[in-house]
């Protein structure tokens, strides 16, 4: 396997939650059950009385992913700074590998892990609105709701790539000697995804116009990852 | 006489507006074991750092094993850093694995004769074990390595007599053996001064003394005093 490989099987393998302080109480696993039991209980009944209710019309629900692309700045943040939290940099950076390639697993790995938690997401909103339409009596509209979500996420995934280098670069200049322009960049960067969760939520663009959209953030990724990767080699302090 | 390991010529190191190193030079020689002592703050860490590449000097020149420091370089230095953990996921059969798959030099099955033999059970989660069993792996993984540059920042702190008893005599049999340069830094000097062929005593950002350890101690007394001395504002050096 190549060295990418490696590292990327490595960050994979990474838990993303940080690492539990000692002396800290964790919350038992009983408990966390109990919770999640309870959440879901009240989703249910949501879904029970909407479905009950009847002509429940699921247009703004797409809004969500205005949320989901800060979910994944948050991803790509605790992707950085759990080598800080943890106590790991060290290691880390010392590794005999080009900091092209630390960026790039980290950048890849919080790429997938992103496309799998928005997976269950929209897995977990697909069974939701499926469990109302199907109790008001409107199954047909099913299969037209599925290719939507589908839209949606191909559309959330294509932009998570710009959003993810931008929390990679974020993290990496708090913890650097040009700290002093991350209130820049994390502002105009901020501007930029409300602007593109606008366009894309609010405006009925054609294919064309979304694709160019999703070109043009690809580039910015590539200018993104290649300013972490000088971060790391020359401004990152630890 | 042997290149140096490490040749450091007017090195100055800030962060900010705070004086890390000034006008620091330094020449380690080869195939010894070299403590490098000083108070909290006198900036021996950084110069680890600086060694692996991992700060940026504001200026003068740095030569490790006769290249620039930086990742192309650390393939040649096995680094513990201060203050360390280790990845809280791995299993200590996992740490190896990891340390196999992704650290030139790393020897898997010395790594495992060592976990052995400081009482480390393989199958153990990191994030289940006592500080002092971690820093025993985190030892285990940089001496496994076969690299001619060995860089220990404080292996011994915040860990129990038990184990710092276990990671001495780790060193001292693996010193022996051995013809690695190894750099250790410690506050734990009264029990480590016997590992050293020579120190380097670092004090405000700048080499204060340095010498074949046995030669200092005949002149200075205990390197533990030495220190003491300095961190009183060097009288009597």
């Amino acid at each position: 396997m190549s060295n990418l490989g490696v590292l990327l099987q490595h960050e994979w393998k990474l838990k993303a939650k940080r690492r539990e302080k000692r002396g800290k109480i964790k919350m038992p696993r009983v408990w966390l059950y109990v919770y999640s039991g309870i959440v879901v209980a009240l989703v249910v009944i949501l879904a029970t009385y909407l479905g009950w209710k009847g002509q429940t019309r699921f247009v703004q629900i797409w809004n969500f992913n205005w949320g989901m692309l800060f979910w994944a700045i948050g991803i790509a943040v605790q992707n950085i700074k759990r080598e800080w939290s943890n106590e790991t940099v060290g290691w880390w950076l010392a590794l005999p590998y080009s900091r092209g390639n630390l960026i790039s697993a980290k950048f890849i790995a919080s790429l997938l892990r992103w496309a799998k938690t928005l997976a269950l997401v929209y897995l977990g909103l697909f069974a939701f609105m499926t469990y109302v339409m199907l109790l008001e009596g409107d199954g047909a509209k099913i299969p037209d709701t599925l290719v939507t979500g589908v839209e949606w996420y191909v559309i959330v995934l294509s932009l998570s790539p710009f959003v993810i280098s931008l929390g990679t670069v974020s993290a990496l200049l708090r913890r650097s000697t040009l700290q002093p322009i991350f209130p820049l960049i994390w502002g105009v960067g901020n501007l930029i995804i409300n602007a593109v969760a606008a366009l894309f939520l609010l405006t009925p663009l054609t294919l064309g116009t979304k694709c160019i959209f999703i070109l043009i953030s690809w580039v910015i990724t590539l200018g993104l990852l290649r300013l972490a990767v000088h971060l790391l080699e020359r401004h990152v302090v630890i | 006489m042997k290149d140096p390991v490490v040749q450091f010529r007017d090195v100055n190191l800030s962060y900010g507006s705070r004086m890390v190193l000034q006008d620091f030079n330094i020449e380690i020689p080869s195939q010894q074991v070299v403590g490098i002592l000083g108070p909290n703050g006198s900036g021996k860490s950084s110069f680890f750092r600086l060694i692996m590449g991992l700060n940026q000097p504001d200026d003068g020149e740095i030569a490790v094993l006769g290249h620039s420091p930086g990742w192309r370089n650390n393939h040649q230095i096995a680094y513990l850093p201060d203050r360390a953990r280790w990845y809280g996921n791995h299993t200590v059969e996992g740490a190896i694995q990891w340390g196999g798959d992704l650290l030139p030099g790393f020897d898997s099955m010395k790594a495992k004769e060592l976990a052995e033999w400081m009482e480390i059970d393989s199958s153990m989660r990191i994030d289940e074990m006592s500080k002092g069993q971690e820093a025993r792996l985190m030892l285990i993984m940089c001496l496994a390595r076969k690299v001619p540059l060995i860089i220990l920042d404080e292996p011994f702190t915040g860990i129990d007599t038990h184990s710092r008893e276990r990671i001495m005599d780790a060193l001292i049999d693996y010193v022996t053996e051995g013809e690695q340069t190894i750099l250790i830094s410690t506050h734990e000097i009264y029990e480590a001064e016997g590992l050293f062929d020579s120190v380097f005593l670092i004090n405000e950002g700048q080499v204060a003394l340095s010498g074949e350890a046995e030669l200092l101690r005949a002149e200075h007394g205990s390197m533990m005093q030495l220190v003491k001395k300095m961190s009183h504002g060097g009288r009597g050096l």
